[in-house]
């Protein structure tokens, strides 16, 4: 099997970071994850289905996510189709943090940010 | 995604929310749909195949340019499909570019002057004059400036050019000023213009200036080019131009600003908009049910049952039934259109325009200067027409029935003195010849002789003699008092009757009705 080079599929676009973050908790559908993402943000900004779906495609096929069952405890809706993250996504999400944390480290030291938090 | 779509849908809140939620998704299908387009050219690049030399070459454009030929090539397989549609968009896209064109033109776009919503039209219900205006000037003093206009028709007569009929205006020195408007040649009006003796000055109007003194002062510029690519939006166009030029020269002519109706750069943004508007919108449809069928395989995901074939059938219903809808109300409303005019048409105007046909005169008052000169005109002209063995009759009268515009005069009743600070009743009047009344007048006053007030133009019609023949005729008003000084002076009724209307008995002129040439070079009324 050939094994892909994780940092060639760096940077993430955000919106596809967002939605790595919430499958790290577990799988969701589409409506759940838009849910998820607007709800962090507080409604900075929206997510429409066609911008949605375009990136959980794209990050099938990059092979950072995938399809799922339900979880458990989840209610029975044949049409909803569940994705989850991949270890390979897992991995990703990973250095596409530690990607972002260098540039903040480096946005706190031009005073952009106070020191230890907000 | 339709899931989504629907979640969304069915959280938003009010009217607002939903339609909000519909437009947004529209946009981003829209939007996703350019970049998935751009990305698989992006691959095909990558790639080398898929695409032809031409489409992976040339980026995004190339991608764009290639499926205008696909459409175009699926098109030509269909070309009677494709002859109805751009047809029918050419018709809705025309019919509505046109009439944006007037609503445009007349209710939307500003008056060409500057802070026109601070101008403000009085319109005296009595005679107005100069001194009205100083008055107003003076006493009202929210108006920073106020300037007089009285609208004529006079004819312009030259040694090589035949003479013309055009409007004028008498306005006060300050006009312009007033309407915040500067010449584009030359200059305006001074303050010393404005005193009798030295008020031989006019400014041209703009397209007069071209017309007559053969001189382009501005070069237009012509937008059209970036609409034409469309062929519906572009066919439309040209539909436009040509009802425009029906409504126009149908538009009655006291219609404000009527020349400035055109199809501008605002009209042509509007047939691009309504035509890319009109495509999205329909072309909508067969993409969502075109992308339902492949979905599952394409993104495997958002949907394991589909969305199915009924619910197809639910949208394909709503269109046509909505297409049904609006049919009908098209054929609704032109019908009631149809009877409009036909009940219009059909309303008894108090005599016979069959076989008669109306025109206008206008003898320039620097060759008939004085009443004998006109009288002597208009005598040798009736004369003339008289012995043209396929004229009937003819007749004169000073302002045809049914035409906008009316004279009128003050009308003082004994032991009912006008208030102080009030207007006097006026009377409506026509000044015909004798051949005008037996024709048309006639029932006209008939049809009014209830009203007490056209008992006066009764007696001034009857009072009226034949100016043919007569020096002068004077037409007084009964009822003018003793005390009212203005309405006891006898108005000097030299000749005003200046429309003149034949009827023929034989067929060659019965398709003519109604040629006018107006006159006003003159006002014998004395008004």
């Amino acid at each position: 099997m050939e094994t892909i080079d994780p940092t060639t599929l760096l940077p993430l676009h955000p919106l596809e970071f967002r939605i790595l973050l919430v499958l790290l908790e577990g799988a969701s559908h589409g409506y759940r994850i838009v849910r998820a993402i607007e709800e962090r943000e507080r409604g900075i900004s929206r997510i429409y289905p066609a911008n949605l779906y375009r990136r959980i495609r794209d990050l099938q096929q990059k092979g950072l996510v995938e399809e799922s069952a339900p979880p458990r405890g989840a209610g029975v809706d044949a049409r909803r189709t569940y994705v989850r993250v991949t270890s390979l996504g897992r991995r990703v999400a990973r250095l596409e943090a530690e990607r972002l944390e260098v540039l903040v480290m480096e946005a706190r030291e031009h005073r952009l940010l106070a020191e230890g938090g907000r | 995604m339709e899931l989504v779509f629907a979640d969304r849908l069915a959280e938003a809140k009010g009217f607002i929310g939903r339609a909000s939620v519909v437009v947004g998704g529209l946009l981003d299908v829209l939007v996703q749909a350019f970049w998935e387009r751009r990305a698989s050219a992006s691959i095909a690049r990558e790639v080398g195949v898929g695409m032809d030399r031409r489409t992976w070459n040339g980026g995004w454009m190339g991608v764009l340019w290639s499926d205008v030929r696909q459409a175009v090539r699926t098109l030509r397989r269909s070309p009677g499909f494709a002859l109805v549609a751009v047809s029918t968009l050419a018709l809705g896209i025309g019919a509505t570019t046109a009439v944006f064109s007037v609503v445009n033109a007349l209710l939307l776009r500003p008056l060409p002057y500057a802070d026109a919503s601070r101008l403000v039209a009085v319109w005296p219900s009595a005679t107005s004059n100069k001194t009205m205006v100083h008055r107003v000037a003076e006493s009202v003093t929210a108006l920073k400036s106020v300037s007089g206009i009285s609208i004529w028709t006079v004819t312009v007569t030259g040694d090589t050019a035949a003479p013309e009929e055009v409007e004028v205006a008498l306005v006060s020195p300050n006009h312009f000023e007033t309407l915040g408007a500067t010449p584009v040649l030359g200059r305006s009006f001074t303050a010393e213009e404005g005193r009798i003796g030295t008020d031989g000055v006019i400014v041209l109007s703009d397209a007069y200036w071209r017309r007559r003194c053969g001189r382009r002062v501005a070069v237009q510029l012509l937008t059209e080019s970036a609409v034409l690519a469309l062929a519906g939006g572009g066919l439309g166009v040209g539909l436009a131009f040509g009802l425009l030029r029906l409504i126009v020269s149908r538009a009655p002519a006291d219609l404000p600003d009527i020349a400035s109706i055109s199809v501008d750069a605002t009209v042509l943004g509007f047939a691009l908009g309504a035509s890319l508007l009109s495509s999205f919108l329909f072309g909508l449809a067969p993409v969502l049910r075109a992308r339902g069928a492949t979905a599952a395989d394409a993104l495997r995901q958002g949907m394991r049952g589909g969305i199915g074939a009924p619910r197809h059938a639910v949208v394909s219903h709503l269109l046509v039934g909505a297409e049904i809808g609006l049919a009908v109300l098209l054929v609704v409303g032109a019908g009631l259109m149809v009877r409009t005019l036909g009940r219009m048409y059909a309303v008894d105007p108090g005599f016979h325009a069959g076989g008669v046909l109306a025109f206008r005169v206008s003898p320039p008052s620097f060759r008939y200067g004085d009443a004998p000169a006109i009288r002597s005109f208009y005598s040798q002209l009736r004369e003339r027409l008289a012995a043209i063995p396929a004229i009937e009759s003819v007749a004169g009268i000073q302002l045809l029935p049914v035409t906008n515009g009316n004279w009128s005069f003050p009308v003082f009743i004994d032991g009912n003195p006008v208030p102080e600070g009030g207007t006097a009743p006026s009377v409506n009047f026509r000044v015909t010849t004798p051949a005008t009344s037996r024709r048309c007048a006639s029932r006209c006053w008939r049809a009014e002789r209830s009203s007490r007030v056209t008992r006066t133009a009764r007696c001034a019609s009857r009072s009226s003699t034949d100016p043919w023949r007569n020096s002068s005729s004077r037409v007084r008003s009964r009822s003018a008092g003793r005390s009212a000084s203005s309405a006891r002076r006898t108005r000097s009724s030299v000749l005003p009757a200046t429309s003149i209307s034949v009827r023929s008995i034989r067929s060659r002129v019965r398709r003519c009705t109604s040629l006018t040439i107006r006159s006003t070079g003159m006002c014998p009324c004395g008004s």
